[in-house]
């Protein structure tokens, strides 16, 4: 039986971050999330199997900055390919974390295969991803996120927690919204031009409002 | 494929700006990639599902990158829920897909391919994706270049099918 929630993980996360980008799983933890730690560096809810492939463009796109995903044991089984990607990849900067409450929760609770033998922290070594942790409590957790930051290669913790105690609500932006609200985080933190300005300049008998 | 259409392709890529470069191995690259891979002004990542790679292009163009995934036919039907799913929760994210067209008109080679290659305009056309066809290496260098306008002009994905033989 866990006896970790995934809150506890996250506002563990939360008293380390400064200006790292995060992208969270769909479901709970985007809830959660949301609710610890709102900012424009997150970018919430990408579709199942997506927050660690996504987290990943991101670190090889910004080396020099610390990406981290907030993903879950549903979402990394649907898309386990990634793995040998990060293992040959191998960014320093990306950190997977892997909230495995060992269901569907979303669903309403069937078990999903971590809930037996299956173990995602295991498939990520095999993958070749170096530093890799299966923590059931928070000092571990902790303990294992520490090293992360400190660790050179990527690492992935995956986090046996129960299922969900906290009812937290949606956070009140779409995706679009969201999209936008974090690529201009990254345009103004990384002083980078992302978001295609006209080419032509307005008439000049026309004045912008 | 020949080293003149290698060339082509190099050149069209970078009058496009493309500087990160998703591909799945096939057959018909097997000249081009190696080329892609050593060229310094790409970061190329090889990936192993085709739905993987347009995802972490994504992740790549909100990194400020300018990502083109080169790839087989079947890519669409494997990223057709990625490409969706991008779409659906963000509004599209900006990426150049290469895709080669083998299993299309006149494709001698193989019933096997014509699978992939029926699917392929007709998930783009679902996907409400623009795209062309082009069966001519002359015209590719500039085709790759209004590609690449297509997809910073709608700030969604844009596909150029290729032809089968000429181009590989």
């Amino acid at each position: 039986m866990n006896v970790m929630e995934s809150y506890d993980c996250l506002e563990s996360l939360a008293k380390r971050v400064t200006d790292e980008l995060i992208v969270t799983n769909l479901g709970s933890v985007a809830r959660e999330w949301f609710h610890i730690k709102d900012r424009d560096g997150n970018l919430y809810r990408p579709y199942m199997g997506h927050p660690t492939p996504l987290a990943l463009g991101l670190a090889l796109a910004l080396p020099h900055r610390r990406v981290v995903a907030i993903d879950g044991d549903g979402s990394l089984l649907l898309g386990l390919s990634v793995l040998p990607v990060i293992g040959a990849q191998n960014p320093s900067n990306l950190i997977v974390i892997v909230i495995d409450n060992e269901t569907y929760e979303a669903t309403g609770g069937p078990a999903s295969f971590t809930a037996g033998r299956a173990d995602l922290a295991g498939m990520a070594r095999a993958a070749g991803v170096p530093n890799t942790w299966l923590v059931r409590d928070l000092p571990a957790f902790d303990g294992a996120l520490d090293a992360a930051y400190r660790g050179n290669g990527t690492s992935l913790i995956a986090a046996k927690v129960k299922p969900s105690t906290r009812r937290v609500g949606y956070a009140p932006l779409d995706g679009p919204e969201n999209k936008y609200r974090f690529v201009r985080y990254v345009e103004r933190t990384e002083k980078l031009n992302i978001l295609k300005k006209p080419k032509k300049a307005l008439p000049q008998d026309v004045k912008p409002r | 494929m020949k080293e003149e259409t290698v060339q082509i392709f190099l050149r069209g890529l970078k009058r496009a700006g493309i500087d990160f470069i998703v591909t799945l191995p096939f057959t018909q690259a097997a000249r081009l990639l190696p080329a892609l891979a050593k060229e310094p002004s790409f970061k190329y990542v090889q990936v192993n599902n085709e739905g993987d790679g347009m995802v972490i292009a994504a992740g790549a163009w909100m990194g400020g990158k300018r990502p083109a995934l080169i790839v087989e036919n079947t890519a669409l039907c494997l990223g057709a829920y990625a490409l969706a799913g991008l779409d659906g929760m963000y509004g599209g994210m900006p990426m150049l897909l290469l895709v080669d067209h083998r299993g299309s008109y006149g494709d001698g080679g193989g019933y096997w391919y014509f699978a992939g290659g029926q699917m392929a305009p007709v998930i783009l056309d679902g996907l409400k994706i623009p795209y062309t066809t082009i069966d001519n290496p002359a015209g590719l260098e500039e085709a790759i270049v209004r590609g690449q306008a297509t997809v910073e002009a709608s700030s969604r994905p844009a596909a150029l099918l290729m032809g089968c033989t000429d181009h590989w």
